[in-house]
C-alpha cells in the first residue's frame, strides 16, 4: 500500500472531490499500475482519500492511500506524467496500513494571497480579538451565522497582500473560503487566492513528519 | 487562469465545466494559419459524450497549420455572469474570446439545441444573423445529423457541412487557409467553400447539395486519445466506433437512412484502437458504438480478442443492445451489466411489421429467458407511440409483452431479487429522408391520451413507466421538417428567452407557440401530413437515398410488408447510383468492411 501526498492547484482546484478521485484512479489505470480491486459484482479500485477540499481552494497538502504494489518513487514519477494539469504527487511512501489522514488531521494552515495590496488586511487580527467571531455563510441554500472563534487557531497579516491562517479541520472544521468570504464582505476586500499549505495532528505535528518521516 | 474569470467561477455551479485543463488536451499551437473553435450547443457533460466533435477536434489539431479549441454552452448562471461582467464567451483551452477565431463550428445533434446556438453566438459577440456579419467575424459552420435539413437555420449559419465530416473538415481547413493567404474577402471565401463536396453555403449554393460520404471507415481518422472531462460526462466511457450506418431499414429511423452505406472497421483495427483507448485514457468502461452493434458480422471474434485486453485493466465492455433479435445474451450475461435494454418500438407484430422492425415477441422472450437464467433481474423496454397506423390495440400490446416478460421471470429467474422492469415511450417524430417523412404526427391531445391509456394499462402490472413530454416531440417534428420560415421563429423564440429547450426545467412551450404566432407560421403545417406531390424543403439536400425508394418503403409499410436487411441483399435504396465507389467498397460483400 502507498501513501501519497498531492497538490491540487489552478484549474484542478475547481474540480470537485469525487471527480478528483476519479481523475487519480484513471491515471492509475492509464499507467498500468498494479492496483487491487474490491471483490464483488462491481469491483472498484481500492483507494482512499482524505476530507473533501472546497471547490476553488488550492492545496499543497492532500493525501490519498492506494492499494498498489509499485515502487513509490517510480509510481510517483509515472503518475506525474499522467495526471491532469494542476494535480501533482509530491511524496509517496510504503505504508502497512491506511494511516487514516481524515482521522489524524486536526488543523490546517492556509496562505491567502490578495490580488492587490490591501492595507486593511491587518484588521484580521482585530476581528480575532473580538469576544465572538461571527461569520455568515450559505450552506445547502440556507443563510447561516456561526461563532467561529474557537476554530481559528491563528490569523495574521504577513504584509499588505498575504494573510496566514491556521484553522481547525477534520471532525470540527472551518472552511477557509467561508471565513474569507465573510471577512471580505465585512472589510470590503478585493479578490484573493486561498492555498492550504500544511496539515497538523492534535499535537501540532506536521502530517508530513508523521506520514513520511520528514517535513519536506 | 485569469483573475476575472477565476472570480466568476467561484460564484457558479460546477465551475470545472469552464476551468479547462482536461487531461489529453493537445498543445494549442500559437502561430498558426487557422484558429478553429469547435462548439457544442449544450453543457460540458453532454458535449463530452459526443464522438463526432472529438474526431474533428483531434483531426484539426493534428495539422501543423491549425489550432482547434473547444467551447460549450454555459449553464444559465454562467451565461448571466458573463453578461453581467461584460466578458465574451471564451474557449475552454486558452480562454480566447469566440470572436477571435477564424471559424466557429457547431455540432447539431438534436433540434432542441437550436436556440443554444444563437445564445452561444450572442454570448461570443458574433452577430446572430449571417447577413450582419463582417469581414472580421468568424465564419460560422454547422454539422451533425440535424443539418441533413439545414433550411430552418439558413439565416444564422454561413456554412453547413452535410454528411461525414472527416474529409470535409480537412478540405474546409485547406480552403480557409488558402483564402486567408490570398487575402480573399468573406464573400469570396464562402464561394470557395461552396465548391467542397457536402458543403451547403446558403449565400452561394445553387440547386441540390450532395451529402459528403467517405468510402471507408477503416482508413478514416479515429481519435484514441481523447480529452478526459474534469467532471463526469453523461456517458463517461471510451467509445469505439465499430461501424457507421445501419442495414436494418427501420422505416421511422433517420440515422438508418442518412448514414448509408454501412461502413465497417476490421476487427484487427478495432483491437488496436481498443488497446490504445485503454492505455491513453484510463476509462473503466468501453462501449462498442454503432447504430446496431449486434449486427456487426465479426462481433464474436472482436469480443474474444478485446476481452483479455480489457480484463487486464479492469475495463468493462458495454454492448448497446437495442436490437433484441441479435442480442448477444451469452456475452452480456458474462459481463458486469446488471440491466438489459430492448427496443421493440411497437407493441404488436402488425405494427412492428409496418415499421420494418424485424423483431418478434419470441425473440424478445428468448433473450429475456436466457438472461434471467444467467441471473439478470432488470429489464428496460423502449417503445414509440404515435407510429403510423397505430391503434389502441397496439398500445395494449405493450402491456401484453410486459405481462409475458413478468411470467418469463417467474418461471426462469435464478435471481432472488424481484424483477425490475421499466417501460419508456417516446413519441414518433416524422423525420426527413425516411419512408415516413410525409406522415402526420399525432396531435398533442392524442399524444397525451395515448400516454394516459398506456399508463392505465401498465398500472396494475406494477412497473415503472416513463414517457417523453409530448410538447417537446411536437416542436421537434416542426423543427425537423421546417423550411426557411423557421429561421424567424427560432430567432423570435430566442429573443423571448428560449434556451436549453432540451432541458425540461427550461423548455417553455408557450413561448415557442407565441414565437410561431408572431411570425405568422402555423406549426401544424409542419407536424401534419406533408404534400407528396411537391418536393419538401429538405429535398434541397441529396442524401443518395432516392425518393422512389422512400415511396416504395412507405407503400410496403401500409401493407405491413417487410424489407430485408441489406446485409442479406441489396434493396436498391439509391446509394449505388449516387455513391458508386462507397457502394462497391461496402455493400453486398464489397471489398471493404470486416470479413471474419
Amino acid at each position: 500500500m502507498l501513501i501519497c501526498k498531492y497538490s491540487r492547484r489552478e484549474n484542478a482546484a475547481f474540480v470537485p472531490h469525487l471527480d478528483t478521485l476519479r481523475a487519480v484512479t484513471m491515471a492509475i489505470r492509464r499507467i498500468g499500475a498494479n492496483a487491487q480491486y474490491s471483490e464483488g459484482f462491481n469491483p472498484h479500485m481500492k483507494i482512499f482519500f482524505g476530507q473533501p477540499l472546497p471547490v476553488g481552494t488550492e492545496s499543497d497538502c492532500e493525501y490519498f492511500c492506494a492499494h498498489v504494489s509499485d515502487e513509490p518513487h517510480d509510481f510517483m514519477a509515472r503518475m506525474n506524467e499522467s495526471l491532469p494539469s494542476g494535480l501533482r504527487i509530491t511524496a509517496a511512501a510504503y505504508t502497512e496500513n491506511d494511516p487514516n489522514v481524515a482521522k489524524l488531521m486536526y488543523a490546517a494552515a492556509y496562505t491567502v494571497t490578495m490580488r492587490a495590496p490591501t492595507p486593511t488586511l491587518s484588521l484580521a487580527s482585530a476581528f480575532l480579538q473580538q469576544e465572538r467571531c461571527t461569520i455568515a455563510f450559505c450552506a445547502k441554500g440556507e443563510e447561516k451565522q456561526k461563532d467561529v472563534k474557537e476554530l481559528i487557531l491563528s490569523m495574521q497579516a504577513e504584509n499588505e497582500q498575504t494573510l496566514s491562517l491556521k484553522l481547525r479541520c477534520g471532525n470540527v472544521n472551518l472552511r477557509a473560503d467561508r471565513l474569507m468570504a465573510s471577512l471580505r464582505e465585512r472589510y470590503g476586500w478585493g479578490g484573493y487566492d486561498i492555498r492550504k499549505t500544511n496539515m497538523y495532528d492534535c499535537t501540532g505535528q506536521d502530517l508530513d513528519i508523521l506520514l513520511f518521516g520528514s517535513g519536506k | 487562469m485569469r483573475a476575472d474569470i477565476k472570480d466568476i467561477l467561484l460564484t457558479v455551479d460546477k465551475p470545472a465545466r469552464y476551468a479547462g485543463g482536461e487531461f489529453n488536451t493537445p498543445v494549442i499551437k500559437a502561430d498558426v494559419a487557422l484558429r478553429f473553435l469547435m462548439c457544442f450547443p449544450d453543457v460540458y457533460e453532454v458535449a463530452h459524450s459526443n464522438l463526432g466533435i472529438k474526431i474533428l477536434y483531434y483531426m484539426l489539431n493534428q495539422r501543423a497549420d491549425t489550432a482547434c479549441e473547444s467551447c460549450y454552452m454555459p449553464w444559465v448562471d454562467m451565461a448571466e455572469r458573463l453578461r453581467a461582467n461584460g466578458l465574451p464567451l471564451f474557449s475552454q483551452e486558452t480562454q480566447t474570446p469566440m470572436r477571435s477565431f477564424h471559424a466557429v463550428g457547431f455540432s447539431l445533434q438534436y433540434e432542441m439545441s437550436y436556440t443554444n446556438v444563437l445564445a452561444m453566438l450572442d454570448l461570443g459577440g458574433i452577430p446572430i444573423l449571417r447577413a450582419d456579419r463582417g469581414e472580421q467575424d468568424p465564419i460560422v459552420v454547422a454539422g451533425g445529423p440535424c443539418v441533413i435539413n439545414p433550411m430552418p437555420l439558413t439565416k444564422f449559419i454561413d456554412v453547413f457541412s452535410i454528411g461525414d465530416g472527416e474529409e470535409a473538415i480537412s478540405q474546409l481547413a485547406d480552403t480557409l487557409i488558402r483564402c486567408k493567404r490570398e487575402k480573399r474577402s468573406r464573400a469570396q471565401t464562402l464561394q470557395e467553400i461552396a465548391r467542397i463536396d457536402g458543403m451547403f453555403v446558403p449565400s452561394v449554393s445553387q440547386g441540390k447539395v450532395r451529402r459528403a460520404v467517405i468510402d471507408s471507415l477503416e482508413t478514416a481518422f479515429f481519435p484514441t486519445k481523447v480529452q478526459i472531462p474534469s467532471i463526469e460526462a453523461v456517458f463517461q466511457r471510451a467509445v469505439l466506433e465499430i461501424f457507421r450506418g445501419c442495414t436494418r431499414g427501420c422505416r421511422f429511423c433517420q440515422a438508418g437512412m442518412i448514414y448509408r452505406p454501412v461502413r465497417e472497421r476490421t476487427p484487427q483495427t478495432l483491437r488496436k484502437y481498443t488497446q490504445e483507448l485503454i492505455e491513453n485514457n484510463g476509462f473503466d468502461e468501453i462501449t462498442l458504438s454503432s447504430l446496431s452493434t449486434c449486427d456487426y458480422p465479426c462481433l464474436r471474434r472482436l469480443l474474444a480478442e478485446i476481452k483479455p485486453i480489457c480484463d487486464e485493466r479492469h475495463v468493462n465492455i458495454s454492448l448497446p443492445s437495442t436490437r433484441v433479435d441479435s442480442f448477444e445474451a451469452e456475452f452480456v450475461a458474462s459481463g458486469r451489466l446488471s440491466s438489459m435494454t430492448f427496443a421493440p418500438e411497437a407493441g404488436t407484430q402488425r405494427l412492428r411489421d409496418v415499421i420494418n422492425k424485424n423483431v418478434t415477441e419470441e425473440d424478445i422472450l428468448t433473450s429475456c429467458r436466457y438472461a434471467f437464467e444467467k441471473g439478470f433481474h432488470s429489464v428496460k423496454l423502449y417503445f414509440m407511440i404515435g407510429l403510423p397506423t397505430e391503434t389502441d390495440e397496439d398500445l395494449y400490446g405493450i402491456a401484453d409483452i410486459v405481462k409475458k416478460i413478468k411470467y418469463c421471470y417467474k418461471t426462469h429467474a435464478v435471481s432472488r431479487k424481484p424483477l425490475s422492469l421499466g417501460v419508456s415511450t417516446s413519441t414518433f417524430v416524422p423525420k426527413p429522408f425516411t419512408p415516413f417523412q410525409w406522415e402526420a404526427q399525432i396531435s398533442l391531445e392524442e399524444i397525451e391520451r395515448r400516454q394516459s391509456l398506456l399508463r392505465a394499462a401498465l398500472k396494475p402490472l406494477g412497473i415503472r413507466y416513463n414517457y417523453h413530454d409530448g410538447k417537446t416531440s411536437r416542436l421537434e417534428a416542426t423543427l425537423a421538417r421546417g423550411d426557411e420560415r423557421m429561421n424567424d421563429v427560432i430567432a423570435a423564440a430566442y429573443a423571448s428567452g428560449c434556451v436549453f429547450d432540451s432541458w425540461t426545467e427550461h423548455f417553455d412551450y408557450e413561448k415557442w407557440m407565441a414565437a410561431f404566432a408572431s411570425c405568422g407560421v402555423d406549426p401544424e403545417t409542419y407536424c401534419g401530413a406533408q404534400d407528396m406531390g411537391a418536393p419538401r424543403a429538405w429535398e434541397r439536400i441529396e442524401t443518395g437515398i432516392s425518393r422512389e425508394f422512400l415511396l416504395r418503403e412507405r407503400e410496403k409499410a401500409y401493407k405491413g410488408e417487410l424489407t430485408k436487411d441489406c446485409r442479406k441483399g441489396c434493396n436498391a435504396c439509391g446509394i449505388h447510383k449516387e455513391y458508386p465507389s462507397a457502394f462497391r467498397a461496402n455493400c453486398c460483400g464489397g471489398e471493404g468492411g470486416g470479413q471474419c
